[in-house]
């Protein structure tokens, strides 16, 4: 048997740091949805986590790849501030269909390591909102903690190392959406009521998503045992 | 909200965080270097994996074979380069099995894997991580010893070898071979990731038994990394107790034969709770 698994990886997964990130967005700021997104391998922008009404989240998220606010800040590195949905305006179609999906206002800050943008956190709001330099220093905080968590202890991290653990991160992001796939079936609930029950279950046993929901696909975990495991 | 700023403000969230209690000494250590420069720099790798897999689509036509994976593997040959490519598909816990190949090489340091039972292929599908070996007396002879020696012995150096997989979904290894030690440079690597991507697209599209001339259109489109298209495949393998890979396929050849777009058919699957959809 090969240790290949760096050390910290026994300990930390990002996938979770960034679910935790996103729902602490969304307590601190008291947002509509929230998400961290990271560049990927193929320098696109992919969405690692959502909280908050996930049928809106993944609407705003998933169609900002090659435009729109969060692909802004990507590329610029620099904070972007919308009050309200006039603001969208300068966004063309993708601005539209952001307003359109009920949101008023949004903020997203970039995921820095110096010159290098690493991804995008992504806040948002179904009502206008004129946020203090505190709250937006608050995101950028969170934003920090997420750099940090996926750039982890290499203070110079190798570029391709980095690529590669984003694209772990991404391959367990799409193994936890498989997971949530079958809980829906086997409890008769919507996905996004799966999604809950998975988070809460990890939460609650302080397993990583991944493994769970790597159980789950493997069949040696249904619903009825996540449902099982709650607060005492 | 009233977060105090400065250092309290980091302390403060750090009880938020106190799973992550470590990232708090990090943030001291790296904050100067965050957000620190005026000058964005852009991306890892300024596009070059999409320029690849441009290139290795619009050089999919010169290679003839009639397995379309051994196309793949020729082509990563010429456009990596290296000297061998090798697809491998797990086979059991501790088994794989090479199923395509741009030469004989490849297949000779698969089977090398398969009668040995250690090797870089068999490492990549167990951990779903890449392995990359540059130089394999010093890199990959502690790991395993055996193979490296045979490998080097037909003439191998340097093996790298990447993870073909859709999530939860395990569909092999790609592993390349080079006879000179070295690291991939930027565009090899590039290259090789792009060719990594097109093997998966390519791996499923053969499961859903669609015809090899649509492949070229299909792979132009490929976009995996839709939430509700993992959704949509955990539902229908739970639903018909099938595994993940043919939920996939059976998705792709079912929006294939309705003329959606694999999105679409699977936002209406996941809208649907999988009812009355397939």
């Amino acid at each position: 048997m090969i240790e290949i698994v760096d050390g910290l990886v026994d300990e930390f997964d990002f996938i979770d740091l960034a679910h935790e990130l996103a729902s602490k967005s969304i307590q601190l700021l008291d947002a509509t949805v929230a998400g961290v997104m990271v560049v990927d391998a193929r320098n696109e922008l992919r969405s690692l986590a959502v909280d908050g009404d996930l049928e809106l989240a993944d609407g705003i998220f998933e169609f900002q790849t090659f435009a729109g606010p969060a692909f802004d800040c990507r590329m610029t590195g620099k904070a972007i501030k919308l009050n309200n949905s006039q603001d969208f305006a300068q966004w063309g179609e993708i601005g539209t269909r952001i307003v359109n999906l009920g949101f008023e206002s949004m903020l997203v800050v970039p995921m820095r390591m110096r010159a290098q943008v690493l991804g995008v956190v992504q806040i948002a709001w179904t009502h206008p909102s004129d946020l203090s330099v505190t709250e937006i220093q608050a995101a950028q905080m969170l934003a920090d903690f997420a750099t940090i968590g996926l750039v982890q202890r290499a203070a110079m991290p190798d570029r391709r190392e980095l690529a590669e653990q984003v694209e772990f991160a991404v391959q367990g992001r799409i193994l936890i959406e498989q997971a949530k796939g079958m809980l829906a079936v086997q409890g008769s609930f919507t996905v996004d009521e799966a999604s809950a029950l998975l988070v809460l279950y990890a939460n609650h046993t302080n397993e990583f998503l991944r493994v769970a929901a790597q159980k789950v696909v493997d069949r040696e975990l249904r619903f009825e045992e996540l449902s099982n495991v709650g607060p005492a | 909200l009233t977060l105090p700023f400065g250092a309290g403000a980091n302390v403060h969230l750090a009880t938020i965080f106190s799973q992550n209690f470590y990232l708090v000494t990090l943030i001291f250590e790296i904050s100067g270097t965050l957000g620190s420069t005026h000058s964005v720099g852009d991306s890892m790798n300024d596009e070059s994996v999409n320029d690849s897999r441009r290139r290795f689509l619009a050089a999919l036509n010169a290679v003839e074979s009639e397995s379309f994976l051994t196309r793949l593997c020729v082509l990563g040959e010429k456009l990596v380069p290296a000297d061998s490519v090798v697809i491998v598909a797990p086979a059991g816990e501790t088994i794989i099995s090479p199923i395509a190949a741009s030469n004989q090489l490849g297949f000779d340091v698969a089977n090398l894997e398969l009668d040995l039972g250690e090797g870089p292929s068999l490492e990549v599908i167990k951990t779903g991580k890449p392995m990359r070996f540059a130089d394999l007396p010093t890199q990959l002879a502690p790991i395993a010893p055996l193979f490296a020696n045979r490998a080097q012995s037909l003439g191998v150096a340097a093996v790298f070898s990447f993870p073909i997989q859709v999530g939860g979904i395990r569909l092999g290894a790609l592993t390349l071979l080079k006879s000179e030690e070295g690291e991939l440079g930027d565009s090899e690597n590039a290259s090789a990731i792009a060719l990594n991507d097109l093997c998966a697209d390519a791996i499923l599209l053969l499961q859903s038994g669609l015809p090899m001339e649509t492949f070229p259109d299909l792979l132009q489109g490929s976009d995996l990394h839709q939430p509700k298209i993992h959704q949509a495949t955990g539902i229908i393998a739970q639903s018909l107790e099938c595994s993940m890979s043919v939920a996939l396929a059976l998705l792709r050849a079912r929006a294939f034969r309705l003329d959606m777009s694999l999105k679409e058919y699977c936002a209406l699957v996941v809208s649907q709770g999988g009812q009355n959809v397939l």
